[in-house]
Parts: C-alpha cells; sequence; structure tokens
C-alpha cells in the first residue's frame, strides 16, 4: 500500500554556530487516499515536514517511507524522480511560471510525467474552463491557484502535497479550492496532504495531525466527515 | 561612519560578486584599450616631437651640386628662415662589411641643426681628420665602439676612420634609405665628421629652418628658396623619411587604435548599462522598504549611486594596470626597436585615460540613478509587490500559426521567453553583436593584409627583383650590368623621382613619378573593376587613394612639381588599382610629351631565375638588391604594428565575449532561480532545465552572429580606411574560414557559460527559493 510512515524523523537547520531543531522526533503514519491535515501555528515546522515528505529537503535522522521506500536514503537523482513520478506540490504563492500560458504550465508538467491526464483534463477537475490560454499575471489568485492544483493532479501523482493553499486567498475562494482538493481525494483516491494554521479546516480531513515547535503533539483520525458548506469559517 | 544603507550596497554587491567582477573585467577592458593605445601613441609622439626640439631638426633640405659659402648666405639672409647651414652629404661604403654603406655627413662648424646626440666617447672638435661619430645602430650591428678603426673606400683608394663617437640623430629616427621598408641596420648606417676629412666632395647640401611664426606654406618657402638659389631641390620634412614614416605610422596606430576602442568602449557600456540596470530593477522591493521606512528618494539614490563607484574604481585600476603594463608597454618594446629614439618609457598617464574613466563612472552611476529614479517614482507599496510581468499577451510569432505549431513544446517556451524578456535579450544580443565583431575585425585585419600583399605580388608585380642605382644613368652606363643579367627573361628599365602633386582645393601629395616603358611587363595594372590597363600614350596612371587624395578623376589635370620646381601637367588617363606603393605611373611616350627631361634609369624591375645576386649587391652602382619575397616580408614587417593590434583586438574580444556571456548566463539564472526551483520540485532533470531555460543563450548568441559579422565588417572597413596612407591601401575581407573559427568561438562561450551555469542548478535550494513571493 501507498503508505506514508514517518519514523522518529528530525530536521535540524544549522545557521552557524547554532542548530534549529525544525522537526522533532516526528512519527506518524498516513493511509492511502486519505485526506490529511497538518495543523500548526506559524513555526510549528509544518512545512518542514512536508518538505522532508516531498523530497525537497533530507532529513538529519530517521525514516520516512513512501510505498515501502524510504525516501531519507535516495540520492538525488532518486528523489528527482520520486518528486516527478509520485508527489504533486501546491504552493501557498501558486509559483506558475510567469510567460507559460495556463494551460501551458499545466503541459509543462505533463511533459516529465509516465501516464499524465490531458491538461485540458487538470483544467476541467480544478473548475477552470474559459481561462486557459491566459498568462498567470491576468488570472485573479484563486484562478491561479486552481492551475497550480491542475498542474499538481495533471501529473497524475499518488501524493498531492499542499503548503498552505488559502493562505493567500479569502475566504470563499479558500473553500472552493480545499473542495477542488478534497474532491481529488474522494472521486480519485489520491493521498492529499495539507499544511494549515486555520483550524476551521479540521472537519473535512480523514486524519489530523497537531504540531507544536517541531513536535507533533496529537494525531487523530475522523471517521465522519464535514460537509465542505456545512463549514463555518 | 559607514551608514546601514551602504553596508547594504557592500554586502549586495558581495552577493553578486561574480556578475559584479565580469562588469568590472568589460569595464577595465574598456578603459584599457581606450587609454592604452593612447599611451603608447602619446609617449612615441612626445618622445619624437621632443627629440626633433631638442636635437633641431631641419624644416627643410636642399640639394644642389655645389654650394658655396655666399649661397649659404643668400639663404640666410631670407626673412623667414631662421637658421641654415651647409654639409657635405655622401655615401661611403665598407668594403670589409658585405657592402654597407655609410651615409656621412661632414660640417664645418658645430652642427646647430640636426645635431647629433653623443651617445659614447667624444665630439669632434673640428681639428681632427679622418674621425667619425658613428651611428650606433650600425655601430652595434657591426660590434664597433668608441677607439675602433674602420676601412672604407675601394682597392687603392682606402680612408682609415677613427670612431671618436657614437651617436644617435634625429634625421635617422626610422632609418630605411633607398626605398626600404624597414631599417637594415647591417647594411645602412650614417656618420658625422668634419668637413677637412672629405676633401674631394663638395658642399652639396643645406639644411634650414623657419622661424616658428613663420606660417608660410611650403610651396612659398620652396619658391622663396628656389628664387635665391636656382637649380636645387628642395625638400621638407614630410618628404624626409623618417619623419614621414614615424608620423604616418603614429597617425595609423592612432587612428585606429581609436576606433576599436570606440566600438569596443561602446559594447563595454552597453552591456554595462543593461547589466547594472537590470541589478537595480532586481532591488525593486529592497528600494520600497527603505521608502516605507522612511529614507528619502535622494539618500537612496544616492547610496546606490555608490555601486556606480564600487565598479569605477576597481575598473580604473585595473584598467590602468591593463593599458600602461599590457598594451602600451608591449606596443612600445615592439615600437622601439625600430625607432631609435632615447626611450624614456612609457608616460603613465594621458586624457584620454581619465576620460575613458569618466565614461565608465557616468554610464555605471548614470544607470543607477536613473534605474533608482524610475523606481522611486512609484509608491512604496507598488515596489513591494512584485512586478507585474508583461502584458504583452503574446509574441507575433504565435500569430504565424503553422510556425507555432511546429514548434515543441520546450521550442515554444524557449521561443516565447526569449521575445518577452526583451531587455535579456538586447543586452545578449548587443554583448554578441559587440564581441563577435570585434573578433571578426581582428581576424579579417590580418585576412586583409594578405589579400592586398596577394594582389600586389601576384596579380600585379610581375617582376621578381628590383635593383636600385645609386645614381640615374643612360642605358649604356649600364651595358655590363645588363650582362650579368642576360638570362633574364624581362628586364624594365624605370626612371623614378619624387614630386609635389597638386590637386584640386589645394591638395598636396608627394609619390614618386615612376616613367617605364610603355610596353612594360612587369606591373600587370588594372582598374577597380579589373580589366586591364596599359600605359597609355597620353597621361598618367594614378592609384584610388590618389585620386582620393587628390580629389581628382579620370581626365582631369593635375600639376607636378619635381623637386627642382620643374613643372609637369600630368592628364590622369586611368585609375589602376595597385595597393602598394606612393607612385604614379607614366609611359615613356607619355612622359616626353609632357617633359623634356632626359631618360635616366633609376631602377630596373627584372623577371628572371637564378641571378647572381650577391655579384649584383657588391657592385658598387647598386644601392639595392631585394626580391619579391623580401619586399613582401618587409610589407608584412611594416604592418607589424597592425598585426600588433590584431592579436590584442583578438584577445580582447574574447575576453569581452566571455565576460559578457558570463554576466548574461548569472542574471538569467538569478532572475529565474524561482523558475528552475518551481522546475525542480515538479521533477525535472538537469538537462531536461537546461534544455527550456539556457537553450535561449544559445539562439541569442545564433540571431547575433550574422550582425556582428556585418558590424564587423563595417568596422573593418573603417579601420583600414584609417589605416590607408599613400603608400598603402587595404580593402577590407574577412575570409570564410575566420568567419568560421569566430563564430565557433563564440558558440563555444555560449556554451561553456550554459555548462558552468548548468552545473548550478544541481544546488538550487528549492525550499528557500519558493518560500514567499520575492
Ligand atoms: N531554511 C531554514 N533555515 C533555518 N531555519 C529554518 C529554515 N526553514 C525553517 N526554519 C526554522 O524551522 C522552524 C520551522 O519552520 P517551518 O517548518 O517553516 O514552520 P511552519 O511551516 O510550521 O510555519 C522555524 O523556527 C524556522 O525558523
Ligand atoms: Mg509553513
Amino acid at each position: 500500500m501507498a503508505d506514508i510512515i514517518f519514523n522518529n524523523v528530525s530536521k535540524d537547520y544549522k545557521m552557524g554556530e547554532v542548530s534549529i531543531r525544525a522537526a522533532n522526533q516526528v512519527s506518524f503514519r498516513v493511509g492511502s487516499g486519505e485526506l490529511c491535515i497538518i495543523l500548526g501555528p506559524s513555526g510549528a515546522g509544518k512545512t518542514t515536514v512536508l518538505n522532508l515528505l516531498g523530497g525537497m529537503e533530507t532529513a538529519t535522522s530517521g525514516k520516512i517511507l513512501f510505498a515501502e521506500q524510504d525516501i531519507t536514503t535516495m540520492n538525488d537523482l532518486e528523489l528527482t524522480d520520486y518528486r516527478r513520478y509520485k508527489i504533486g506540490f501546491v504552493f501557498q504563492f501558486y509559483n506558475l511560471i510567469p510567460n507559460l500560458t495556463a494551460v501551458e504550465n499545466v503541459e509543462l508538467a505533463k511533459q516529465v510525467c509516465k501516464s499524465p491526464l490531458e491538461p485540458e483534463e487538470a483544467l476541467r477537475i480544478v473548475g477552470l474552463k474559459d481561462r486557459i490560454h491566459n498568462f498567470p499575471a491576468q488570472l485573479s489568485g484563486g484562478e491561479q491557484q486552481r492551475v497550480a492544483i491542475a498542474r499538481a493532479v495533471c501529473k497524475n501523482p499518488d501524493l498531492l502535497l499542499c503548503d498552505e493553499p488559502t493562505g493567500a486567498l479569502d475566504t470563499e475562494t479558500g473553500k472552493t479550492i480545499l473542495g477542488v482538493l478534497s474532491d481529488i481525494s474522494r472521486k480519485m483516491g489520491k493521498t492529499v496532504i495539507i499544511v494549515t494554521h486555520n483550524s476551521l479546516l479540521v472537519p473535512i480531513a480523514n486524519r489530523l495531525i497537531e504540531m507544536k515547535n517541531g513536535k507533533l503533539v496529537r494525531e487523530s483520525v475522523q471517521e465522519s466527515l464535514a460537509d465542505l458548506e456545512g463549514i463555518k469559517w | 561612519m559607514v551608514d546601514m544603507l551602504q553596508k547594504k550596497v557592500f554586502r549586495d554587491t558581495r552577493e553578486n560578486r561574480w556578475s559584479f567582477f565580469a562588469i568590472v573585467c568589460i569595464c577595465s577592458l574598456g578603459i584599457a584599450l581606450f587609454s592604452g593605445i593612447n599611451l603608447y601613441v602619446s609617449t612615441v609622439e612626445n618622445e619624437v616631437a621632443d627629440y626633433y626640439k631638442r636635437a633641431n631638426l631641419a624644416d627643410y633640405w636642399i640639394y644642389k651640386a655645389e654650394i658655396s659659402a655666399s649661397d649659404l648666405d643668400n639663404i640666410r639672409s631670407l626673412a623667414e628662415i631662421q637658421e641654415a647651414q651647409r654639409r657635405k652629404v655622401t655615401d661611403i661604403s665598407l668594403p670589409g662589411a658585405s657592402g654597407a654603406v655609410l651615409h656621412i655627413h661632414a660640417v664645418d662648424e658645430a652642427a646647430i641643426i640636426n645635431m647629433p646626440e653623443l651617445l659614447d666617447g667624444s665630439k669632434l672638435d673640428g681639428s681632427e681628420t679622418n674621425a667619425l661619430l658613428l651611428d650606433n645602430r650600425f655601430a652595434q650591428a657591426h660590434g664597433l665602439s668608441v677607439g675602433d678603426r674602420i676601412t672604407t673606400g675601394e682597392d687603392d683608394r682606402q680612408t682609415q676612420w677613427l670612431i671618436k663617437g657614437i651617436v644617435r640623430d634625429v634625421e635617422y629616427v626610422y632609418y630605411a634609405p633607398e626605398g626600404l621598408t624597414i631599417p637594415d641596420y647591417h647594411k645602412y648606417g650614417f656618420a658625422y665628421t668634419n668637413a677637412s676629412s672629405l676633401p674631394d666632395v663638395a658642399f652639396n647640401e643645406i639644411i634650414l629652418t623657419v622661424h616658428e611664426g613663420a606660417n608660410l606654406s611650403q610651396e612659398e618657402i620652396s619658391n622663396k628658396v628656389r628664387e635665391t638659389f636656382e637649380g636645387t631641390n628642395i625638400l621638407s620634412r614630410h618628404h624626409q623619411t623618417s619623419y614621414r614614416k614615424v608620423a604616418d605610422a603614429m597617425t595609423g596606430v592612432k587612428q585606429i587604435g581609436l576606433l576599436f576602442s570606440i566600438a569596443f568602449f561602446l559594447t563595454a557600456a552597453l552591456v554595462t548599462w543593461i547589466t547594472v540596470s537590470r541589478m537595480m530593477e532586481n532591488q525593486r522591493q529592497h528600494l520600497g522598504t527603505l521608502r516605507s521606512l522612511g529614507y528619502s528618494k535622494k539618500k537612496i539614490t544616492g547610496r546606490y549611486a555608490l555601486l556606480g563607484g564600487l565598479i569605477t574604481i576597481p575598473s580604473m585600476i585595473l584598467g590602468w594596470v591593463i593599458a600602461r603594463y599590457l598594451i602600451a608597454e608591449s606596443l612600445y618594446s615592439i615600437g622601439i626597436t625600430y625607432y631609435t629614439i632615447e626611450a624614456t618609457g612609457v608616460t603613465p598617464f594621458t586624457p584620454h585615460f581619465f576620460m575613458s574613466v569618466l565614461c565608465v563612472a557616468a554610464v555605471t552611476c548614470g544607470a543607477t540613478m536613473l534605474s533608482c529614479r524610475k523606481s522611486l517614482k512609484l509608491t512604496p507599496a507598488a515596489l513591494m509587490r512584485p512586478k507585474p510581468p508583461a502584458h504583452g499577451h503574446r509574441i507575433l510569432l504565435e500569430r504565424i500559426a503553422p510556425f507555432w505549431r511546429s514548434l515543441s513544446f520546450s521550442g515554444k517556451i524557449v521561443t516565447r521567453n526569449l521575445f518577452r524578456n526583451k531587455v535579456r535579450m538586447l543586452m545578449g544580443l548587443v554583448g554578441i553583436i559587440g564581441s563577435t565583431s570585434l573578433i571578426l575585425c581582428g581576424f579579417g585585419l590580418m585576412n586583409s593584409i594578405n589579400a592586398m600583399l596577394d594582389k600586389a605580388f601576384d596579380e600585379t608585380v610581375q617582376y621578381n627583383l628590383e635593383i636600385k642605382l645609386r645614381t640615374p644613368s643612360t642605358g649604356e652606363q649600364l651595358s655590363d650590368i645588363y650582362d650579368m643579367l642576360n638570362s633574364a627573361r624581362n628586364i624594365d628599365a624605370t626612371m623614378a623621382f619624387s614630386v609635389y602633386l597638386y590637386g584640386e582645393g589645394g591638395n598636396v601629395q608627394s609619390p614618386y613619378l615612376v616613367v617605364m616603358d610603355d610596353r612594360q611587363k612587369s606591373l600587370n595594372f588594372k582598374d577597380t573593376e579589373g580589366n586591364a590597363v596599359h600605359l597609355p600614350e597620353d597621361g598618367a596612371l594614378i592609384t584610388p587613394r590618389m585620386a582620393n587624395a587628390l580629389n581628382v578623376d579620370v581626365g582631369d589635370t593635375v600639376t607636378a612639381e619635381s623637386l627642382d620646381g620643374t613643372v609637369i601637367a600630368l592628364k590622369v588617363a586611368s585609375i589602376v588599382d595597385f595597393p602598394v606603393g606612393n607612385e604614379v605611373y607614366i609611359g615613356k611616350t607619355a612622359f616626353s610629351k609632357v617633359s623634356d627631361l632626359p631618360f635616366l634609369v633609376r631602377t630596373l624591375l627584372i623577371n628572371g631565375q637564378e641571378l647572381d645576386l650577391n655579384k649584383l649587391k657588391s657592385d658598387p652602382r647598386i644601392s639595392l638588391v631585394e626580391t619579391k619575397e623580401e619586399m613582401r616580408d618587409n610589407m608584412l614587417i611594416v604592418l607589424e604594428s597592425l598585426q600588433g593590434f590584431q592579436v590584442i583586438l583578438i584577445l580582447f574580444s574574447g575576453l569581452l565575449a566571455f565576460a559578457v556571456m558570463m554576466v548574461l548566463g548569472r542574471m538569467n539564472y538569478y532572475e529565474r532561480t524561482r523558475e528552475l526551483a518551481t522546475l525542480k520540485v515538479l521533477g525535472f532533470h538537469r538537462n531536461e532545465m537546461k534544455r527550456l531555460v539556457l537553450r535561449e543563450n544559445i539562439w541569442i548568441t545564433v540571431f547575433g552572429l550574422p550582425f556582428g559579422y556585418i558590424i564587423g565588417t563595417l568596422l573593418l572597413r573603417a579601420i583600414l580606411d584609417q589605416a590607408t596612407t599613400p603608400d598603402l591601401e587595404i580593402s577590407p575581407l574577412i575570409a570564410v574560414f575566420s568567419i568560421a573559427v569566430g563564430f565557433v568561438f563564440m558558440l563555444a562561450f555560449t556554451m561553456l557559460v550554459n555548462y558552468v551555469m548548468g552545473r548550478k542548478f544541481k544546488s538550487i535550494d528549492m525550499v528557500a527559493s519558493l518560500k514567499s513571493v520575492e
């Protein structure tokens, strides 16, 4: 199974003499197809955990397993392929390529995948139909984030990692974005991990991981999921 | 006190140190080139001018078979004349030393004009006989020193001379007599002695200086002298070999250097301007923050102008070191082997240096301040927001649907990147075009010189040996020389003498008038369209550069005046394309129609094999025996200054190209780290990223190359126009091979930079680059 297992994972950032422990002995498990939220105040180490899982950073100690593969022992090339075939990333600030149109940004991701979705299909999934030939600068924040999600989805990855995907958006737009992400998890059966500091999002998740000061403080599983519409922001 | 803002600028500089370093390199190369060549020229010009003044170089030389003391007094009494002295001048040969010839001057009073400069030994006091002051170059070449004795003259009429002193002389800064193109110190030297030591020789030369205030033209002075003193040849400084060669060489170097360094400087300035502006553009968010913190616009602008200073000062120092110790020194050390002057060393500074430094300061400070001002017009809030990408929806090429569809995805991205980022493309293009044109110009110089020599010596010149006679002679007097040459296929006897040619609008030239047999086979003349031209029965043939200088065309008549004042009217019959030689050609028939001067042989042009050159060389009547190969080689040596340039040109353009590519590569890289990090997160491999991001550099280079070729040709043409002297005309030509080498060179640089930048992709920190909106 494409489970995610964190086993005593720590990450230290060395800054000259001092060393900051951004993740401290973190252990948890996320099952395949789950929608998991990592919650915590700013500076808690959420992004660090997500980046470790995404193969963008290497752990100082501990083991991270994805689909029974230990990603902490992978070399640069293997990590690149891991990101390429297994992971889709969504950032707070979208990170679209400014001089590619929406559809081209999605197509860019398609270029490097084995079994990608069609860009138009991916854009349809995220609910963007009309403005797909516009450049990022011509799109609103919500639309840009949809393009970013479409870019991640188009790769048809096993795991979608979202770092504060609604952080730069107003509540209403944020809500629709979350709707898109939860649909992707539920209808397409993808594992989705969302990092946020907003506890109001909690009800939509299967699993909740709470962090503080680099440590995991609570891990809980919810059986009955609230509908997005029912959530008060 | 260094305030925080200054500290920030210093720290920015340190972070960008490689781009910064490259910009400093570009600027210092500009400064170095611009001032280095000028340093060399100024040094030589000043040294020579100083020397002319110190040793009181004559303004005019007057020749007559015999000059009496009263003749001299007559000349001296002319109002415009400051000083005049008479001399005995003759050639004496050294039988022992393989036909070496000493040009000996004898005076009967202390020399006050053309004063020899004593380097060793002592001066002549006027009483000794058969003592001389010897040319130091000649003495060196023969291993002679003060106290040695030399023997001159033929068998039974030998004279022993005591070398009393070793001298340098202002008339012989560049001693290449008898039509030599470069000095031959072994063969030719000069000497000074007392008049009493040459009892058999009459006074035959007057040297004179004109009052400094007298602004009479050369023509007026000549006329005045001839009125007083009939039947004389008069020669001005501008006809004097040494003076003319030094002046021509310096003018050539100066003008070529100026053109080339301006072209170089322009490229450097443009690249610097764009780079600095881009650096400032990348600072806009910092500017916004500073503004919101309450720093005044003036203060911010002032502090950022520091960046200009940080570029200018190291460039100034580095530029000066390169100019002084590399360019000027190397050119000077070549020059000084040909110019016999006191080597005082390269002048450390000329105004050109300060001018170029000022330009660099203006460009760097100007660029920072201007972009600062432009940015600071916006509100701090607007500044802190990322710059909205240009709304230029689609590039033009996308409208050409078939073309656009045929592109691969990455092809589309590369194309769009190229055209949507105009500043980036412009900077790349300017850099590439500038350096390509300079490199091609460097290669082209050599190609053009060789092509010119080929044209002159393979196509036009049909003889392979030239013999010059010491004195003009009739054919009968030369019968035994003809006997020596009886195996030759063709011999053309020619007469040649110096003339002043007066053209339209007061233009004067001083070529040789060469009279040849109408059916001569030595020079295969062609007009500018390549049609064969024979010596006409009326009129003379001139070269295009002569036609230009005199502002005349076919059918016009020019006045030729020989040095003794005889005037000949010459009709321009045709313009012939012969790139070397300051000569006007006329057939015997045509000459006899315009002048009654007898035909006296001065030069023999010979086409033949297996001639006994040594026998010819040892004949006392023959002053010069030169083969075609020697002429060609000597020509190349004369062009050494041009060749020296070529090396500097290629070297500097190469460095410029490299620095430009480096700056371009690094700027592109830093401006796009976010994009690159995104690609990396998406799982792109390094070579896939390279294809998307670095390929555009190659395209820029490829676009730039043809334009570089065009500009290079134009530059080469301008340079060669400047290098055209009455003696020499070089048409611009860049050989295909050179173009290929130049292009490959530029492409190789681009790929090298791409390779270096590509390696950096590995170390892109995805997390850090994507953390927040930059
Ligand atoms: N590249 C880094 N260098 C040094 N410290 C870092 C770096 N990234 C994060 N940190 C530190 O690690 C801690 C956790 O950061 P982060 O994971 O970004 O928190 P969160 O995403 O929960 O806000 C913070 O204290 C932060 O200062
Ligand atoms: Mg975070």
